[in-house]
């Protein structure tokens, strides 16, 4: 069994310590002070007393945490009080991530995650090991599965880990030979700033509305300088608000707004930017590897068998422009894990022809033609899109009614046009298409993504008709997946088609998810009677 | 394709009857401290949610239907909105048996399926004989196991 770095365990401890100690310090604050409990000079008993307990568990976790790789699995012991020891088979696992903080980069440290199907949270993290572990950590979990598919027992990697060069060069006569590595893709400087540019964070708006409280004066001067350039009053400040003419009002107001969107656009890009700096995508073995980040650096392996859907993610402004993103999902994140979004990302962004002719690479799949919704649905998508400016114009009637009267409560009325026409085009950017081994959806506006689901990745097959759907005869039909991907983007669904194609494109995705399997169980006994070893990197 | 015992019906209009209590007494809690409401009104909205709840309830029943097919379970169920399932038996991760205390008076079990799905990921069939629940826990997973998953997730 192996420990993490010695400067994670000193990292920890001081953690431990200054957490229990301050603690420790204010609850001593409070009981002496205004509770009166305790006398003052406890205190200074107390915390450093503390500080000592906390170091001292810090420690205690540090040298109880232990892990070992070998015989096919993790092992990872921790705990102090609540001892747990878990075993993941290497099969079993999805994504192995590696994640280095602007800090741990001058240590020459990182954080490995590694992801498995079940569970809430990241089965296993080690916080924190040398890079070149977490490397060979990596690797050796592609080994195994490359290797390993056919070997019940895995002896190679009982070693310590210290695996060396010459170690390595002895065994490059039988299977252990180094992966090939090869570039499937590099987001360029210029693709980068492009993204930067049209992806919009909902974070960024947020960090800025957070913000401006601590730069208020410097905030309030740059609004005053516009709005004094653009010939209304010379200051701008609360303190003046009801000298203001309306039509300063509106001038100051529409540059305020002008200004803390640009501030936020500005924030987003530079997060984008901090974010997907230097990306690339290789193969490694039958494993894709991506790297990215500038000021915190990651890298994660996504092996190719475990990948569950294929999905083409535009948002309006990129099919504006040309461009698109593609994500690999897989069934490792747990829902909510945080930045799964990033995690699964293939290509960040490039034209939609890179971007097509990868996911065809990737998945053996000819770009589909999508079909769309039959015309019929259409209306459905403008009046249940009418609905909310429906609904809230009742509800402004019934208060002009009953409680009291509203001066333009009809007024939400305008909007159906609006939302109509949001109707129309959600109606417009859905629609299916039946490949030969995949079941592509494509949905969505502002964000539209098409998803490419292999038939023989299909969990369950869902038809679902609501009453207003069968009075048109329209079905949904889902392809449910093990993608956790499914919980956030939404699923494979071709919506609103006409009953009796769903009933045939159901019937289709079930005996496809069996011809498929079937097939996959004879390709993997060929592949087995060939043996591994000549077959070099496959797909 | 099978349907569920008849019994269930009973189950679920005495869940309807229990809800509609409940909403009433919602309106009740309302009327003593909001906004006083006519009792009629109340009466007439327990009758009416109860008598739903009923009806629903025997349309639940006449639509609910599942069978056990070449390669996959089939489920057809719902309402208002009608959904019909299939679940590939290789996909079939374990399955159970349930009886909750309710059931358990009106003398029927469940079975639960479980997939490795994201959405659909546990399916359950209500209203069954517990002797008629546990053959068929016993049959999904004797299929299960035939149908040897070649790919774990």
């Amino acid at each position: 069994m192996k420990r993490l770095h010695p400067i994670s365990g000193v990292n920890r401890t001081l953690g431990y310590a200054i957490r229990v100690g301050a603690f420790a310090f204010f609850a001593g604050t409070v009981l002496s002070g205004p509770l009166a409990a305790l006398p003052f000079a406890v205190t200074f008993v107390l915390a450093p007393l503390a500080v000592l307990v906390g170091g001292a568990y810090g420690v205690a976790r540090y040298y109880r945490f232990s892990y070992e790789l070998s015989d096919g699995r993790l092992s990872v012991q921790s705990g102090v009080f609540d001892r747990q020891e878990r075993e993941i088979p290497l099969g079993r696992i999805q994504n192995v991530d590696i994640e280095r903080s602007v800090v741990q980069r001058l240590f020459g440290l990182a954080i490995v995650k590694f992801e498995t199907a079940g569970g809430s949270a990241t089965e296993a993290v080690l916080n924190a090991v040398t890079e070149t572990e977490a490397m060979e950590l990596q690797a050796a979990v592609a080994r195994h599965r490359r290797d390993g598919a056919d070997t019940e027992t895995e002896t190679r990697e009982g070693g310590d880990g210290t695996e060396t060069a010459t170690g390595r060069a002895i065994e490059t006569d039988d299977q252990t030979e180094r992966p090939q590595q090869r570039r499937l893709y590099e987001l360029s400087g210029r693709d980068l700033l492009v993204l930067a540019a049209l992806s919009f964070r909902l974070s960024a708006p947020a960090v800025v509305l957070f913000g401006v409280p601590f730069g208020q004066e410097y905030a309030r001067q740059f609004l005053s300088a516009s709005v004094g350039v653009l010939g209304g009053p010379a200051t701008v400040s609360l303190a003046l608000l009801p000298t203001y003419s309306t039509g300063e009002l509106v001038l100051i107001g529409s540059v305020a707004l002008v200004e803390f969107v640009l501030a936020a656009w500005l924030l987003s890009a530079a997060f984008t930017i901090t974010e997907y700096y230097n990306f690339r995508l290789d193969y490694v073995g039958d494993d894709l590897r991506y790297q990215r980040g500038l000021l915190q650096q990651y890298s994660g392996s996504i092996p190719l068998e475990k990948v569950q859907t294929v999905t083409i993610r535009e948002n309006a402004l990129m099919r504006q422009f040309g461009y698109a993103a593609l994500a690999v999902e897989t069934a490792g994140y747990a829902p909510g894990s945080g930045n799964q979004d990033t995690n699964n990302t293939a290509i960040p962004l490039d034209d939609r022809e890179t971007v097509t002719a990868v996911a065809e690479a990737l998945t053996d799949a000819e770009a589909p033609e999508i079909t769309g919704l039959p015309a019929r649905s259409r209306r459905r998508y403008a009046v249940r899109y009418s609905l909310l400016a429906l609904g809230a114009t009742a509800l402004l009637a019934g208060i002009h009614a009953f409680v009291q009267s509203i001066p333009f409560w009809y007024a939400p009325l305008a909007l159906v046009p609006v939302t109509a026409f949001a109707g129309y085009l959600t109606w417009r950017h859905r629609g299916y298409a039946l490949l030969a081994h995949r079941f592509a959806t494509r949905s969505g506006f502002l964000v539209r993504r098409t998803r490419l689901v292999p038939y023989y990745r299909i969990q369950t097959v869902i038809g679902t008709r609501s009453v207003f759907q069968r009075r048109l005869s329209l079905a949904s039909v889902t392809a449910d997946t093990a993608s956790t991907a499914g919980l956030v983007g939404g699923d494979a669904t071709a919506h609103d088609i006409d009953d009796t194609t769903a009933r045939e494109v159901h019937e289709t995705l079930r005996t496809r998810l069996m011809d498929d399997l079937q097939r996959r169980a004879g390709e993997r006994d060929s592949h087995n009677l060939e043996g591994f070893a000549a077959e070099g990197p496959r797909r | 394709m099978e349907t569920l015992d008849s019994r269930v019906r009973i189950l679920w209009t005495m869940r309807a009857v229990v809800l509609a209590t409940i909403l009433t007494g919602l309106a009740v809690v309302i009327d003593r401290f909001a906004v006083a409401i006519d009792w009629r009104l109340v009466a007439a909205l327990w009758v009416v949610a109860a008598a739903v709840g009923t009806v629903h309830a025997i349309l639940h029943y006449r639509r609910w239907g599942f069978g056990i097919q070449d390669d996959d379970l089939y489920l057809v169920r719902g309402v208002v909105t009608q959904v019909d399932t299939s679940v590939p038996y290789v996909r079939v991760q374990h399955t159970d048996t349930q009886r909750g205390p309710v059931e358990r008076l009106v003398g029927l079990s469940s079975v639960v399926v479980y997939t490795a799905g994201s959405r659909g990921a546990d399916i359950r069939i209500p209203g069954l004989q517990p002797e008629r629940a546990t053959e068929l826990r016993e049959q999904l997973r004797d299929l299960a196991a035939e149908s040897e998953a070649t790919d774990a997730v």
